[in-house]
């Protein structure tokens, strides 16, 4: 298939699963402000917006609800508000129209219309729960479509593997909200507070799923190992990893060659099934965090080299040696995946996933 | 005024069905299915750019529900003429750009030919592989009379608006499904499928890998006004849209950059402009082209489609010579009339044109889109005399013709259903081994009361234009 068509697949798909992800991260903004706790007596907004990978520009007052709110939801100027993901889902959707279905595409078109004649009310603090449900279905209705309708060749791999990068990113980043709000606490009890635990679960999607599996036991292990390490979670690390996996494999089988992604994806696997919660706690779970953040993104750049992603505009070098900043700037990050396609620039890809690891993604150092 | 569907008798017995139908409809509950289509189109993306400040890049084209229909034998009259005039305007290219007969015979000026910006001398003596050049030809007709049809004008390059002739019959059919039961008309699905025929009638011999050739539709962006259109053939089709940077030329043959490496591509259907099509031949400052293409064209290695300087066939100066072209390589006389015109560049004609310009249409010999025409009867004493010093500073750039009056179909309007002028443009395709011709085409309406001007740039509509099918299943009220 065309690369630009593959291209534009795996961006949809990384879009419309932000988008999603943006709404569950706002949902739990929201309750953890109305619910009372002692973790989270301060405004959740801080925490909230560096898990949605954004350092915001200097009028936007973080006490503002209202105002974050909007920034994150419907801000033109920030590229991953739901508003631009949507337009770009939509961009890309268009670009690769002749790869999609039409229940996908409309899918994604209606998502556009609808959002782009949002009427402001919908965004008063009343309305907002039914927006982020709806924003929520959005994504649910483009997998249900690509699910029932897609062909099951190449470019169905390329979709899903976009979804589960962003996952896996995304997942990781609101387990990190958590921890960054237990680490503003004064109180030492803050970290066992469960009622931030619940907020998680909740906003993952995946509270009743928790219940089954551990029986409402809200310990910080359980729901640890549940939302980064159990398989059987569909937002968890280890299960997005797994998938991650078995879509790159289809790949390898339907190309018959085997590239530096392949060895990055079963890296980040192996990493996730070689670890608990315990040792995670041991390192620190943010270190651990951002670690499989930077992983997530190297494999992002060697997926996009292996299928030559994009037509090749030149790379600028400060783009390679920005792209440590690339857990605090999601902007940046994109940019890099974007940019790629074009090996003998960054050469990271073309190295095995530990090599590029190094290169492009040294592990930051404890704070 | 010729309208369609009524007669002095009556409903003419084309329109019966059509009139039955409205009947039943009745006027609120149409309106509701209007406001249901355009939400079809709305929700598939069905979409035509208008280029200027302020357009809306994704406007929708209007869609009037009101039918236009031919009876069989009528379009059997249309079709032998499109078809005969199809394949003169081939060999009308494959003359000009080899042997040059007609000019030696004298039949038209040969700077017109040779000194046409559309004509690109650098490609003198490259025949196509098939042996086609314009693969794809629009011929703009308009109707006068119950047997009175006039050629308005020829498309040999890219001319779009076919997804509509398919997409206005897909939602007509989802909205009125009984309709279609009860009237027989001929189906326009199989455009596509003639289309990917076409191309492949003319992929260079021998080249196709095993599984045969490789063919793609090139787009210059999802920014072109048709580029709904683009998608939309592609897929039907089942080819790449692939745009100018998906494409390269290496050690003498085209390649597209897929996921699985460089793959060679044997057939383009090109929907950008000669001008665009290749930085290295024609615009340096083209950034939609694919640098290098014309070279292996020129070897005989790729099929463009259609060849690079087909434009010269459909250049408004020399539509004047196209019943002399039919007449000279098929020895036939001209099936289709063409306007009556005046060729500005001659000093006579000027000078009658310029006499009578508030009764005649001027247009520039290579304007399309309806943009930089003067229609006479619409226009004020201030624009004749500006567009006069035009024509009088450049006036082998300018033709012009009477103001027609082209015939009319119900349409639904505010004041309920009124007649309103139509155009139609069919779509020959010219493959190597034959011509075939879609029973239909694209029915472009003027929705303003009295106005001539259908293209949709400047605010035309567009019907579903049904063929019925043989005169024994009509439907004929006794």
């Amino acid at each position: 298939m065309l690369s630009r068509t593959a291209d534009s697949l795996f961006w949809l798909a990384r879009y419309i699963e932000r988008a999603e992800n943006t709404a569950r991260l706002i949902e739990m903004g929201r309750w953890m402000r109305t619910t009372p706790s002692e973790a989270a007596s301060a405004s959740p907004w801080p925490s909230i917006m560096s898990a949605a990978g954004l350092a915001p520009k200097e009028p936007l007052t973080l006490d503002d609800q209202r105002a974050v709110i909007f920034y994150l939801l419907m801000d033109p100027a920030n590229s991953s508000s739901v508003f631009s993901c949507f337009e770009q889902a939509r961009a890309n959707a268009r670009a690769a129209r002749a790869a999609l279905t039409v229940e996908m595409w409309e899918a994604v078109n209606d998502a556009w219309i609808e959002l782009r004649a949002l009427e402001p009310e919908r965004l008063e603090n009343g309305a907002l729960s039914p927006l982020l449900e709806w924003i929520r279905q959005r994504g649910t209705l483009l997998r249900g479509a690509a699910d029932s309708t897609a062909l099951r060749n190449d470019g169905y791999d390329f979709l899903s593997l976009g979804f589960f990068v962003e996952r896996l990113d995304n997942t990781a980043r609101l387990i990190d909200v958590k921890a960054a709000a237990a680490s503003h606490s004064a109180s030492t009890d803050a970290a066992d507070d469960p009622t931030l635990w619940v907020a998680t679960l909740r906003a993952a999607g995946v509270l009743r799923a928790y219940h089954a599996a551990y029986k409402a036991d809200y310990q910080p292990e359980s729901i640890l190992d549940f939302l980064m390490l159990n398989p059987c979670c569909p937002r968890s690390l280890a299960h997005c990893a797994d998938r991650l996996n078995d879509h790159l494999h289809s790949l390898s089988r339907h190309y018959d060659r085997r590239e530096p992604c392949h060895l990055a994806a079963g890296e980040l696997a192996d990493r996730l099934k070689g670890a608990s919660v315990e040792a995670i706690l041991e390192e620190g779970l943010h270190t651990f965090l951002s670690e499989l953040i930077r992983r997530n993104n190297v494999l992002a750049i060697s997926i996009a080299d292996a299928y030559y992603f994009s037509p090749p505009p030149p790379a600028e070098p400060s783009e390679i040696q920005d792209a440590p900043a690339a857990v605090e700037n999601r902007q940046a990050a994109d940019n890099i995946v974007k940019s790629q396609g074009r090996a003998e620039k960054i050469v990271a890809a073309r190295l095995s996933g530990a090599q590029a690891m190094q290169l492009v993604a040294p592990v930051v150092a404890a704070e | 005024m010729f309208d369609e569907m009524r007669s002095e008798g009556g409903i003419r017995p084309a329109y019966a069905g059509v009139q039955r139908w409205i009947d039943g409809e009745g006027l609120e509950r149409l309106r509701g299915k209007s406001r249901d289509a355009e939400a079809l189109f709305r929700r598939g993306g069905i979409t035509f750019a208008v280029y200027g400040d302020g357009g809306d890049p994704e406007r929708l084209i209007p869609f009037d529900l009101i039918p236009r229909v031919f009876a069989p034998d009528e379009w059997a009259f249309l079709e032998k003429g499109v078809v005969q005039r199809a394949k003169a305007l081939n060999a009308f290219l494959s003359d000009v750009y080899g042997a040059q007969e007609i000019l030696k015979a004298g039949l038209m000026p040969r700077e017109l030919v040779l000194e046409n910006s559309a004509f690109e001398s650098r490609l003198i003596g490259v025949q196509p592989p098939g042996g086609v050049f314009s693969h794809i030809v629009g011929v703009d007709l308009v109707r006068l009379s119950e047997n009175e049809f006039y050629v308005l004008e020829d498309n040999c390059r890219t001319p779009s608006g076919v997804s509509y002739m398919m997409e206005n019959r897909a939602i007509m059919m989802r909205l009125f499904p009984d309709l279609f039961e009860e009237t027989p008309v001929a189906p326009v699905e199989n455009y596509p499928i003639d289309l990917r025929r076409t191309l492949r009638s003319v992929a260079p011999q021998g080249l196709g890998a095993a599984n045969g050739p490789t063919m793609v539709v090139l787009t210059p962006g999802t920014l072109n006004s048709a580029y709904y259109e683009h998608v939309f053939l592609a897929d039907q089709m089942g080819l790449e849209l692939v745009q100018g940077a998906d494409l390269y030329v290496d050690d003498g043959w085209l390649w597209m950059r897929t996921t699985g490496g460089p793959q060679r591509v044997d057939v383009v259907y090109r929907r950008i402009d000669d001008d665009f099509i290749d930085p290295s031949f024609f615009r340096p400052d083209s950034m939609l082209g694919v640098p290098g293409l014309i070279d292996v064209y020129r070897a005989g290695r790729v099929a463009l489609v259609s060849a690079p300087g087909s434009g010269v066939a459909d250049d408004k100066a020399i539509y004047t010579y196209v019943p002399d072209m039919v007449k000279f390589y098929l020895g036939e006389e001209s099936i289709l009339s063409n306007v009556p015109t005046w060729r500005c560049a001659e000093p006579s004609a000027l000078a009658y044109v310029l006499e009578r310009l508030d009764e005649l249409v001027v247009k520039e010999v290579h304007g399309s889109g309806g943009y930089g025409m003067l229609i006479g009867p619409k226009s004020t004493a201030a624009e004749r005399e500006a567009y006069a010093a035009r024509l009088k500073a450049d006036p082998g750039n300018f033709i012009a013709q009477p103001t027609l009056a082209l015939s009319s179909c119900p349409t639904l309007v505010e004041d309920g259903v009124a007649p309103r002028h139509v155009d139609l443009r069919p779509f020959a395709l010219v493959g190597a081994d034959k011509v075939r011709l879609t029973p239909g085409g694209l029915t472009r309406v003027a929705l303003r009361e009295g106005s001539l001007v259908v293209n949709s740039s400047q605010g035309g509509g567009v019907k579903d234009t049904w063929v019925l099918r043989d005169v024994g299943a009509t439907p004929v009220n006794a």
